[in-house]
């Protein structure tokens, strides 16, 4: 657990939440944004970042309470300027460039099924250039040759 | 001249143009039309007619005086040609290769009332390569003067602004996006016609200018245009960021993997070098079966470049009719040539999903032509019962763009009701010093077009500062606060500082 002091420094609650219990509470993100809820009713706002499966539990989680949520999205980018629509997004019916509309949307209007299928379009390339990038990797080479 | 040239003396067909053969050229990236040589353009240039009263001048969007570049090039002087070209045109060897000529000067020229019309594309784009080869655009004497330029976007509108401002002794900066500059020349239209050579000519004779490229800067993130003026030090500022923002159709299933706009296709192939993937990291969505929507230039190169990625088929879906196909004519013949097939008065209705989320069709319906709209084109409306669907796994939009947003977003210039930039007669915006032209003011248009608006920017520019009309110079502002002279270091610190 890094940063931890610093995040205390300078909030007045923080909740940790780890898979395995190992530090602060064992649990998901989500878990913890629902005891944040039942501690403190008036949250007007709930901001999540992360893993896609994890903002879309808290969207889940705030949707019963109708706490306004954001969430920060990262579809795959081309050139991050509007140009290509590579990062197009569904918020509810209309759709959106993430690069220049967003990336912080509405957690509530989010299509986040469809945002998981559109980031395993290359899945495929990505396993190959990430092979590739390990047979070709010079710190390997550098590694072993180093004094 | 010895004999005045007739109708009936001059040479009655057309001089062909040399071209890589299409089964060839399908599987390649090269050029397609390879260009005349000395003797082809000598033959072509006497089929001119040396017209007093010319249609061709009026035809062209920036008034080149086209008669008497023809008549150099029949005087064995290239290079006196290119002088002509180059007072009207700093981009001749793009502009004799990408420019509608059948709609400007080679529609409305005389000769072409009974023959066909003086390949005046072609003979513009010899003079332009041979001035590259030869380097005939020798850099002038510049008598500098204190003014900073700063230009937003490297397309032809940014190029031909940052040359003129140049020239008239400013300290020049363009600012693009990308890692490398050129707009639409670079990352949209492909090698096979436009080479990569050609834009770094252009792009190294405006560096001879004393222009400064940065490139990978993405204006209103960094920094926005008012602190261009207000604290970066520029007296004037040029917006020329194009239209590229790509109009999704809005059908069932547009959201599906294997649904992409034809800019994504041709950035990551063009620009990116996905071609080469994995040896470079960007990869390509490759379709066996391929549908482009659409019938524009972009169509046209989004196909002809699937097609040279291996597509065993590829079907162009356009909702009008050949008539109303707003591609270059020589485009559509290429494409024609390299085994596209066309399905025109066809409209896609929705696109089908395999259970992986790519796709497995296109559902299209046949239209027919009805009254014309207000573009003043026939109206396609839908034939009854006529769906059908085509079996592909790669649909392209090409349907057209809108105006980028970010600028709009991020500064306080006026837009119009589309979200392009409103200029006044002098493409003056509504901040005093920024200019704009280019397919961000006149929605997507032409290279030749958005080259002419970045010069009469430049103009405007001019005698906004004064440097027309030396008794109205404008005093330069203390230069401390610029860009220049500053280390990278320094300079990346001003950037977040304003950022
Ligand atoms: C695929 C395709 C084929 C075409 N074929 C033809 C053709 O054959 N003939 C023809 O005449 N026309 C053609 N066109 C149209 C023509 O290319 C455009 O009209 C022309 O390039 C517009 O020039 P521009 O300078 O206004 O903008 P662009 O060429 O679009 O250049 C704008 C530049 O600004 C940069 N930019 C944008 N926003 C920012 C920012 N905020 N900060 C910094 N930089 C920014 C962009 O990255 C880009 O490099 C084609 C267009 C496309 C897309
Ligand atoms: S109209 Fe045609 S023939 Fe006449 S000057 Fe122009 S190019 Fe030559
Ligand atoms: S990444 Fe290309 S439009 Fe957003």
């Amino acid at each position: 657990m890094f940063w931890e002091d610093r995040f205390r420094a300078v909030c007045d609650e923080v909740i940790l939440c780890t898979d395995d219990g190992s530090a602060g509470m064992k649990g998901f993100v989500s878990d913890g944004v629902e005891r944040a809820i039942a501690a403190h009713p008036d949250i007007d706002e709930v901001v999540a970042i992360g893993p896609l499966i994890m903002m879309k539990a808290c969207a889940e989680a705030t949707r019963p309470h109708r706490i306004h949520t954001t969430v920060s999205l990262n579809p795959i980018m081309v050139d991050g300027t509007g140009m290509c629509g590579g990062c197009r997004v569904k918020l509810g019916d209309t759709v959106k460039f993430a690069c220049v509309d967003g990336p912080d949307f509405d957690g509530h209007l989010v299509d986040f099924e469809d945002l998981m299928v559109r980031l395993r379009r290359y899945a495929n390339e990505e396993k190959v250039a990430t092979e590739r990038w390990s047979e070709t990797c010079r710190m390997r080479t550098l590694a072993a040759t180093a004094p | 001249m010895a004999k005045k040239r007739t109708i009936r003396t001059i040479p009655q067909q057309r001089t062909p143009a040399r071209e890589q053969d299409p089964q060839i050229r399908r599987t390649n990236f090269e050029e397609v039309a390879l260009g005349y040589d000395d003797a082809e353009a000598l033959l072509e240039s006497q089929r001119c007619l040396l017209c007093p009263e010319p249609g061709c001048i009026a035809g062209c969007p920036v008034g080149i005086d086209i008669p008497g570049f023809i008549a150099r090039i029949g005087e064995g002087d290239v290079r006196g040609a290119y002088d002509v070209l180059a007072r009207a045109n700093l981009l001749p060897a793009v502009c004799g290769r990408v420019c509608p000529q059948e709609n400007q000067c080679e529609g409305v020229c005389l000769v072409g009332e009974s023959l066909e019309p003086v390949a005046i594309g072609r003979l513009e784009r010899f003079v332009g390569d041979r001035a590259i080869a030869e380097g005939f655009a020798r850099r002038p004497y510049i008598e500098p003067n204190r003014f900073r330029i700063g230009i937003v976007g490297s397309g032809p509108a940014g190029m031909a602004c940052a040359a003129d401002m140049a020239r008239a002794g400013c300290a020049v900066t363009v600012f693009e996006a990308f890692h490398l500059p050129g707009g639409v020349l670079r990352y949209g239209i492909p090698d096979f016609r436009l080479p990569n050579r050609v834009i770094d000519a252009e792009i190294a004779a405006l560096q001879r200018l004393g222009v400064v490229f940065e490139c990978n800067t993405l204006v209103g993130r960094l920094f926005t245009i008012e602190q261009m003026i207000d604290e970066l030090g520029f007296h004037a500022v040029f917006v020329g960021t194009g239209a590229g923002y790509p109009t999704m159709l809005g059908i069932p299933g547009d959201q599906l993997n294997g649904v992409l706009s034809a800019n994504e296709l041709l950035t990551r192939c063009n620009l990116m070098r996905a071609r080469d993937f994995p040896n470079v990291d960007t990869p390509l969505p490759l379709g066996r079966r391929v549908a482009v929507v659409g019938a524009g230039n972009t169509a046209m190169d989004a196909m002809r470049v699937c097609l040279r990625l291996g597509a065993e088929q590829v079907t162009c879906v356009y909702r009008r009719s050949p008539a109303e196909c707003p591609a270059r004519a020589e485009e559509v013949h290429h494409a024609e040539q390299e085994g596209v097939e066309f399905h025109w008065l066809t409209a896609p209705v929705a696109v089908l999903g395999d259970f992986g989320g790519g796709v497995r069709g296109l559902r299209c319906q046949r239209m027919m032509l009805g009254e014309p709209d207000s573009s003043g084109r026939a109206r396609p409306v839908p034939v009854p019962d006529s769906e059908h669907e085509l079996d592909v796994d790669l649909v392209v939009f090409a349907i057209g763009t809108n105006a980028n947003p970010i600028i709009g977003q991020t500064s306080g210039l006026a837009l119009n009701k589309r979200g392009y930039i409103a200029v006044d007669d002098d493409l003056a915006t509504s901040i005093a010093g920024v200019y704009a032209g280019g397919d961000i003011v006149t929605g997507a248009a032409t290279v030749i077009e958005a080259m002419g608006a970045g010069r009469h920017a430049a103009r405007s520019m001019k005698a906004y500062l004064g440097l027309s009309d030396p008794s109205a110079l404008r005093v330069p502002g203390d230069p401390s606060a610029s860009l220049f002279g500053l280390t990278p270091d320094q300079r990346n610190f001003v950037r977040l500082r304003v950022a």
